[in-house]
């Protein structure tokens, strides 16, 4: 019970954004196809079933408590060590929750089948191929320790998975390695990357079960897996959670969740030092109107700070993507969407992109593609409402533009069509500001983006006109430092911009000597 | 004793009325028209195959009814020269081998569709509609086209498949989860034949595979002498050679609402590569300062097509580059080229650009994409099929085929009766693939998408657009594995110049 409660505050309240970043690279739908397409490869239920659960994930309370009730079933069904391997192995993000249904399975049906003699060999006859067929190569932990009950006649049942496995491999999975059929892989995000842990679980599982069955009178026995499973655990948990990447899946989580505030305040604190986290902070000051004043004092990468380039990945561009929706450039947000979706390498679909990919769609008057999106979302669980109500909304030019947000887009976005060029992005904030004279944040962008590159005689060209639309009372804090900066040609102590002036200089002649020393 | 016995009876039971519910769920009407209003209209149905022309061993066509609040739609299929199939259900489906009798016997006749629709109680009886079966048969396997979702700069999970056409079949070539991370380009097979063609693939292990009649090279085909990998291919009829566009493709991204995507080149060159010996053939006349793109063999692999465009600064003036279609004669026999190039069409002139040559392999046409510029008409919605008589040299828009988006990855069928296209014009984005027929006169017939079951459910659900599709005389047999294992393995084979 103790630990049921503490998993669950472990990730209900220190990790509830790795609850939404796994929530977000999938996209769990009630259909029957998606179901037996998930069926027609070994391990492909177990895979399923994580995914079913994983969609609960979007309420953060009931993800964190279906995540500890399922570790309670693993640290009674499993041991201590295998479930403090676990936690250690859940600090990597890449890790299903499949791979954790899948050995629970294993060891259900092992733990369910207490048949032993010719009994217990004819029903393994029967059972091998279907605990195969549920978690893939994981069945191996029950064949052995179906052994190890059956002992001696048990011998044919690793030969006998052995053939399953090699039949899958001749005959049905044609477009899959030996090493995917051997190993757990479908349970890892990122193809031929899977990490060592993954198979010394099953193995330091199978090795619990069998001391704990030969050693049964032994009293020392838990409290020694307790001590041992604690320290694992701290190890697991201190080293096996990166900070900084899971920094950054909390700024990606907050932005997602638009509490922008959280992104300031955590910022103030710590910052990680790349341009993802530069991004985030931007929008977050974007959005409470304090760029202008605050830019400079949050760490910024480079030219980069306010868009990243595309990147492919599946994290990377999804700030820049949520700006670019709120600035009103809705096709280079329906791009970085798009790109994000097929960027996660086991193929899913996302919930939260889709969702963004259908809105752009909708304010593009692009109804039928629109259409496509939403009747996915109506499938899932948690998007279906809205995907309803989304629905309504097609073809209905007045309704939308008189929504609050895709009517407000479509006031935003460009008049005039032009190609994207990421290296003019100033001009591209500009012409979206001259395109609206209202749209501030777009101003905003351009003054910050004109500052990021050192483009020193546009932003003083500009700054009346700022002055002028931004409806500030006075000039911003951060655009005074900047001027003072420019006309004591970066001699001010103490000043963010001519700081990070100075920086960036430094990293570009660093940059030189080695280009030149190559 | 008596609980074990009572569970195992109330387990028999809940599997009883498990399946009851199953049969109730799974099945569909089965009510008859009765007394059914004569509706003054034909039907509107997904996907629209009225009028359409077909061959005789198609898979079915079945369709549904557009409005997708109703009870139940009935169909009776009535055939000009015999025999009569019977639909009832949520949707026409027919049966395969039912409806490969019947298409057999109506062979150069017509089939007309009797549609009734049950909605609120109420039967509708519409005005019969007609598909015509072509005399000509379309004998190929299937189709091969590549899947990916309609993206921008990421792949994702992208794969190339084959479609049994007279059947529902489709099998992966290669698929994304044996290769990750490397993006795979299209199958070009010479002339539909399953065991010689060739596909790139890019990413950290890219290059050229080669596949003829079971073995597998794996080759670089940037050299010293040319300025990039082989991209666009087509095969020479002999199978020993192979021309290839040599090119440096960029894209960019509108921010507007109509074209998404433009793509286009910063330099390409044509040449040919020698699949006996590894070697580039160069040729002068193909490797200038101009861009040269999409090298296609004539019927005869004594002509090859291609297409040429100014440079222009881009993607500035990327509305500006339009490409020529021209040709060149070429020597199986001693591997050389002719020494003079003859433009067929003229971009300037005509002031449109000429891309993706395909020539019929009865050597009598020419279908080529017609768009207002650029050399990648999957983009432009502009994009039509024209076709070129090569005798005459007259040309004309396969306006039967044509739609207001649009059209491309064109390529014909054995016979040179059939030919089989990507189409955007359902919804803009999504390519899909369609077959249409032709006649002697090179008019096109009414396409028909490519049939599946429960269509409706099928396309709305499918995410993936439909590129590079061609026909294939039978199934290809490539070993996946071993594609897996020459890429990551880096065993590939650099190409001479010869």
């Amino acid at each position: 019970m103790l630990v049921g409660i503490g998993m669950f505050l472990f990730w209900y309240v220190g990790y509830p954004h790795a609850l939404s970043y796994q929530e977000q690279y999938q996209l769990f739908l009630w259909r029957g196809d998606y179901f037996w397409e998930r069926m027609s490869v070994p391990g492909g239920f177990a895979d399923w079933l994580g995914e079913f659960i994983v969609q609960f994930y979007y309420v953060e309370w009931l993800g964190a408590l279906l995540l500890a009730l399922l570790f309670i079933v693993f640290v009674r069904l499993a041991g201590w060590i295998p479930a403090a391997l676990l936690v250690w192995l859940y600090g990597d993000p890449s890790v299903l929750l499949g791979y954790e249904v899948a050995i629970l399975l294993a060891i259900g049906a092992y733990r369910l089948n207490g048949l032993v003699g010719r009994k217990g060999l004819i029903s393994d006859a029967v059972v091998v191929p279907i605990v195969y067929w549920l978690t893939g190569p994981l069945a191996w932990i029950y064949v052995v320790m179906r052994l190890f009950r059956l002992r001696l006649k048990g011998w044919p049942l690793p030969l006998y998975l052995l053939c399953l496995q090699l039949m899958a491999y001749r005959y049905l999975l044609l477009q899959w390695t030996l090493q995917m059929v051997f190993l757990p892989e479908l349970y890892y995000r990122t193809p031929m990357m899977m990490p060592s842990l993954m198979w010394i679980i099953p193995v330091v599982t199978v090795m619990v079960l069998v001391t704990q069955s030969l050693l049964k009178s032994a009293r020392w026995l838990m409290p020694a897996q307790i001590v041992m499973a604690l320290a694992l655990g701290y190890i697991g948990i201190t080293s096996g959670y990166d900070k900084e990447m899971y920094e950054l899946i909390r700024q990606d989580y907050l932005v997602r969740n638009e509490r922008w505030d959280e992104i300031v305040k955590r910022a103030q604190t710590y910052q990680v030092k790349t341009p993802f986290s530069s991004v985030c902070v931007n929008l977050a000051l974007s959005q409470k109107h304090q760029l202008a004043d605050r830019m400079f004092d949050f760490w910024q990468s480079d030219e980069n700070a306010l868009i990243m380039p595309r990147i492919r990945d599946l994290t990377s561009m999804l700030p820049s993507a949520e700006a670019f929706w709120r600035l009103g450039m809705v096709n280079s947000a329906l791009r970085y969407f798009f790109d994000t979706q097929e960027s996660i390498l086991n193929g899913r679909m996302s919930g939260r992109c889709t969702k963004r990919i259908a809105e752009c769609m909708i304010v593009n008057g692009h109804y039928q593609t629109a259409r496509k999106h939403l009747d996915l979302l109506k499938k899932s669980l948690h998007y279906r409402d809205w995907a309803v109500e989304a629905e309504a909304l097609l073809g209905d030019e007045a309704s939308i533009n008189a929504h609050p947000v895709y009517g407000k887009l479509r006031q935003l976005r460009y008049k005039n069509d032009f190609l994207y060029s990421h290296f003019e992005l100033y001009k591209m904030f500009g012409l979206l500001f001259m395109n609206n004279n209202k749209n501030t944040m777009a101003l905003e962008y351009f003054m910050g983006q004109m500052l990021l590159e050192g483009q020193i005689q546009g932003f003083q060209q500009y700054m009346p006109m700022a002055e002028k639309y931004s409806g500030y009372r006075e000039m911003p804090i951060g655009y005074q430092d900047a001027m003072m900066c420019i006309q004591k040609q970066g001699a001010v102590p103490g000043s963010p911009y001519a700081n990070y002036v100075k920086r960036i200089m430094a990293e570009r002649r660093k940059n030189e000597s080695n280009d030149e020393a190559h | 004793m008596k609980a074990m016995m009572r569970l195992t009876k109330i387990r028999c039971w809940l599997l009883a009325i498990g399946c009851w519910l199953l049969a109730v769920a799974g099945s569909s009407c089965t009510d008859k028209p009765a007394d059914p209003t004569q509706v003054n209209e034909q039907p509107s149905i997904y996907p629209d195959y009225i009028g359409v022309t077909i061959p005789a061993n198609i898979a079915p066509l079945d369709f549904n009814f557009s409005d997708e609040a109703i009870d139940c739609m009935d169909v009776v299929v009535k055939g000009s020269k015999g025999g009569e199939l019977h639909s009832n259900g949520d949707y026409a489906d027919f049966d395969i081998d039912d409806w490969h009798a019947l298409t057999e016997q109506n062979a150069g006749g017509e089939l007309t569709f009797t549609v009734c629709v049950k909605k609120d109680g109420q039967w509708k009886q519409y005005q019969d509609f007609k598909m015509y079966v072509s005399q000509y048969r379309l004998d190929e396997y299937g189709v091969t086209y590549r899947r990916i979702a309609p993206g921008y700069e990421v792949g994702g999970d992208i794969g190339i498949y084959q479609r049994d056409i007279h059947s529902f079949q489709e099998t992966a070539i290669l698929a994304e989860c044996i290769v990750p991370g490397q993006c795979m380009n299209c199958h070009v097979a010479n002339r539909a034949n399953p065991n010689t063609f060739n596909m790139q693939l890019r990413g950290s292990s890219g290059g050229t595979l080669i596949y003829k009649d079971g073995k597998q090279s794996y080759l670089i085909t940037k050299t010293d002498s040319t300025v990039a990998n082989t991209s666009y291919s087509y095969w020479h009829p002999d199978g020993d050679y192979c021309a290839f566009s040599t090119n440096s493709i960029h894209q960019s991204f509108f921010v507007g609402t109509g074209q998404r995507i433009e793509v286009y080149d910063t330099f390409s060159n044509v040449l040919v590569l020698d699949t006996r010996t590894n070697e580039l053939v160069l040729c002068p006349l193909l490797q200038t300062d101009d861009w040269e793109t999409y090298p296609a063999f004539s019927a005869d692999g004594k002509t090859l097509f291609y297409c040429t465009a100014k440079p222009y600064r881009v993607p500035a003036e990327w509305d500006k580059v339009k490409y020529s279609l021209c040709k060149i004669s070429f020597d199986a026999k001693t591997g050389t080229y002719g020494e003079q190039v003859d433009t067929l069409l003229n971009a300037r002139e005509l002031d449109k650009s000429f891309t993706y040559p395909r020539p019929s392999y009865d050597g009598k046409w020419l279908m080529y994409n017609v768009t207002d510029c650029g050399n990648f008409p999957v983009n432009h919605p502009e994009a039509d099929l024209w076709l070129m008589n090569l005798e005459t040299g007259e040309t004309h828009p396969l306006t039967d085929a044509n739609s207001d988006d649009t059209e491309s990855f064109h390529n014909w069928s054995l016979n040179s009766r059939w030919f089989v296209f990507s189409s955007r014009r359902e919804n803009g984005v999504y390519s899909m693939p369609y077959i249409a027929y032709i006649d002697e006169n090179g008019r096109a017939g009414k396409p028909f998408l490519l049939p599946q079951r429960n269509p409706r459910k099928y396309y709305l659900e499918e995410m993936d657009s439909y590129n590079c599709i061609d026909f294939t005389s039978g199934k290809v047999k490539v070993d996946a594995r071993e594609i897996h294992q020459r890429v990551f393995d880096n065993q590939r084979i650099q190409v001479k110049i010869r």
